[in-house]
């Protein structure tokens, strides 16, 4: 049903795009130096915390605001001088934006009166696109009889109406209640399946949206790019401090390189020493020389809390421990690691003595390397 | 005894009753006494003789009725479209200045009404500026410009005076629209004539309504203004009972005509809470529905 990009030419391109907000003294870049290339029917996520740039780059590829460096592509074309009405871009907003005089079928006709078709044409399309997100027989309603999730519905709807061959969604999930949102997230999937040309930009703050959806995650902060690849490979091997944080929320714990052979390195962690994965300097990780530091990336659910007198543990002292439901996330300080608190997550529900003795053991191999010099 | 134990609480509120009730009685008492008194006066004053038949009969009244009721439609009229062009140019249109502006407009709402007729003698008057600076022109000494002296003439005046009433509540309804609604309108191919017409005024017809109500409500009451222009072709329902009544002493005939000025105030008054009733009852009570389960 969707009109397909400019045959291998990538259906978004972002070409070194700047955008500043505010004159002189005043003046704040909201975006810096931001390229990346989306191929049709590829959904790449835009994940960061909030003022990161994401959405401010959804922003600009879709006309809101005006660049002040730099180019936007759609399908090979320079969008960048172009009015939003001429871009062709389908958007859902976490506000959803429907008109709320409009019944939800005049919504999503919105978008084809605007392009002049026919009466029989507008029906058509209308009744298909509210088929496709589970709305049928909504078309008489309005908004505001409708709850948060099938409001996003029919936003989703009327941006899949104009049938674009580029979907910007701007954190269409985040106004809705966690079990909303794990329901909506499955439809988002469907969906993404059921429209394999159409190029997505997702932007979100949270990871698991990303992880669900995104075939690429550009990790943003600071108005800046952190880090793009696939979501596996970011999980996998961080290839920054940042990334490893904010994806996941993984330790990053201080060691001195040691012996390397190919991917895989000895690294000292507080007298222990174990073996590191140590991505070759291609993935965008850095050179590492034996007595160099580094920091090891450990998942809080690969680490073990254990008895001290595990001899192989690092000592430690049981500084929080909070129960989450499936893990107890113990926050631990380590003896021989005195500038970090070690996260831990114990399978179900176990008490810990907050200042307790215990020992944290590391698992095999203990983790990635990540360069010292990639932070934020 | 079950009785008693179904609604412990209704003895309770019984007894609340008469005290809540008392004190409605001061506020009610000043009402009638400084509002609905005089105006049963006047009512009763109306009744003197044979006054009603009298007015109603005369070709003065009905005529003033007549032009009133025009000079307050046109002006309205007027009022909409230039405050709505206003409202749009200053809330849509960046440029420099645009606050300054707004706030001259809203200055104008401090003003007296018969200052703008006052302005507009040395503006457009017949040695205004205007018709000095047109002498200057073309060399012919008699004025060109002569509308300030007709309904033309007080028709601009209360389209000029007025229309901050509808500027002010179309920028508050404007304000509220987010920006989001137009940036997924024009996401979706409308130009912004289309938005403007599909999107932005639909929100804010409230608005429009109510500026629109209350403009067409005070022009049918002005008195300043059409008496500063003093023109003897321009004599309205307030200025007849002006004259009847503090210049001719015919306090019957002034009654008579107060009265019809009242219903027509307190017809339009009905008229616009029943419009803005319809129109709230219509876009309210917005329980959203249950989410459906799929």
């Amino acid at each position: 049903m969707q009109a397909s990009a400019e045959p291998g030419g990538p259906a978004i391109v972002f070409d070194r795009v700047g955008v500043t907000y505010g004159h002189g003294g005043k003046a704040t870049a909201a975006l810096v130096d931001f390229s990346l290339r989306v191929a049709a029917g590829e959904t790449v996520a835009l994940l960061g915390p909030s003022g990161s740039g994401k959405s401010t780059a959804l922003n600009a590829l879709a006309g809101f605001v005006g660049l002040t460096s730099g180019a936007v592509r759609l399908g090979g074309r320079d969008v960048t001088g172009l009015p939003p009405a001429r871009r062709g871009i389908g958007v859902v907003l976490q506000s959803y934006a429907l008109f709320p005089h409009m019944s939800v079928a005049d919504n999503v006709a919105f978008g084809l009166r605007a392009r002049r078709l026919g009466r029989h044409e507008i029906s058509s399309r209308t009744t298909e696109v509210l088929d496709m997100v589970g709305m049928t027989g909504f078309g008489g309603r309005l908004p505001r009889e409708l709850s948060g999730g099938q409001q996003q519905r029919v936003a989703i709807a009327r941006a899949l109406a104009i049938r674009p061959t580029v979907l910007l969604l701007d954190e269409p999930l985040a106004a809705l209640d966690a079990q909303l949102r794990q329901s909506m997230l499955t439809e988002l999937q469907r969906l993404k399946d059921a429209l394999p040309d159409t190029a997505m930009l997702y932007v979100t703050h949270d990871q698991a949206e990303a992880l669900a959806l995104a075939d690429r995650i550009v990790v943003m902060n600071n108005a800046r790019m952190m880090d793009v690849d696939t979501a596996e490979n970011l999980w996998r091997r961080p290839p920054s401090s940042f990334t490893a944080a904010f994806l996941g929320g993984a330790n990053l714990l201080p060691c001195t390189v040691g012996r390397v052979s190919g991917e895989s390195a000895l690294v000292t962690v507080g007298a222990r020493t174990v073996t590191a994965e140590a991505p070759a300097p291609a993935f965008g990780h850095g050179d590492w020389a034996p007595g160099s530091a580094a920091l090891l990336c450990v998942r809080p659910h690969a680490l073990q809390v254990v008895s001290l007198r595990d001899r192989t543990a690092l000592r430690a002292r049981v500084n929080a421990a909070v129960w989450r439901g499936a893990v107890t996330r113990v926050v631990l300080a380590v003896d021989a690691l005195p500038d970090v608190l070690v996260d831990v997550d114990v399978p179900g529900h176990t008490p810990f003595e907050i200042g307790s003795e215990v020992g944290l053991r590391l698992p095999e191999p203990a983790g990635v390397l990540i360069s010292t010099g990639s932070a934020a | 005894m079950t009785a008693l134990l179904e609604s412990p609480e209704a003895p309770a509120a019984r007894t609340r009753r008469p005290a809540a009730w008392l004190w409605v009685l001061p506020p009610l008492l000043v009402v009638l006494l400084t509002v609905l008194y005089p105006l049963l006066r006047v009512l009763a004053e109306s009744w003197t003789g044979d006054s009603w038949t009298q007015v109603l009969a005369s070709t003065l009244f009905r005529d003033a009725l007549w032009r009133t009721v025009t000079i307050a439609a046109a002006s309205t009229a007027g009022a909409l479209v230039l405050g709505t062009f206003l409202a749009i140019v200053l809330a849509f249109v960046p440029f420099r200045g645009s606050t300054v502006i707004g706030r001259l407009i809203d200055t104008v709402l401090a003003l007296p009404s018969f200052l703008i007729t006052l302005a507009f003698t040395f503006l457009y008057g017949s040695a205004g500026a205007v018709n000095a600076a047109l002498s200057a022109l073309t060399g012919d000494p008699a004025p060109l410009l002569d509308f300030l002296y007709t309904p033309a003439g007080v028709i601009a005046a209360e389209v000029t005076f007025f229309t901050p009433f509808v500027v002010r509540p179309l920028l508050a309804a404007f304000s509220l629209i987010p920006r989001a609604h137009l940036d997924v309108a024009a996401s979706l191919g409308a130009s912004p004539w289309t938005v403007l017409r599909r999107v932005v005024m639909p929100e804010a017809w409230p608005a429009l309504a109510a500026g629109g109500s209350l403009v067409l409500l005070l022009t049918l009451n002005e008195f300043g203004i059409v008496l500063f222009t003093g023109a003897k072709g321009v004599i309205t329902l307030p200025v007849l009972i002006y004259t009847r009544g503090i210049v001719t002493f015919d306090l019957p005939g002034a009654a008579v005509i107060a009265t019809v000025q009242v219903a027509l105030s307190l017809l339009l008054y009905a008229g616009y809470r029943v419009a803005f009733a319809r129109m709230t009852t219509r876009r309210g009570s917005g329980d959203a529905a249950v989410e459906q389960p799929r």
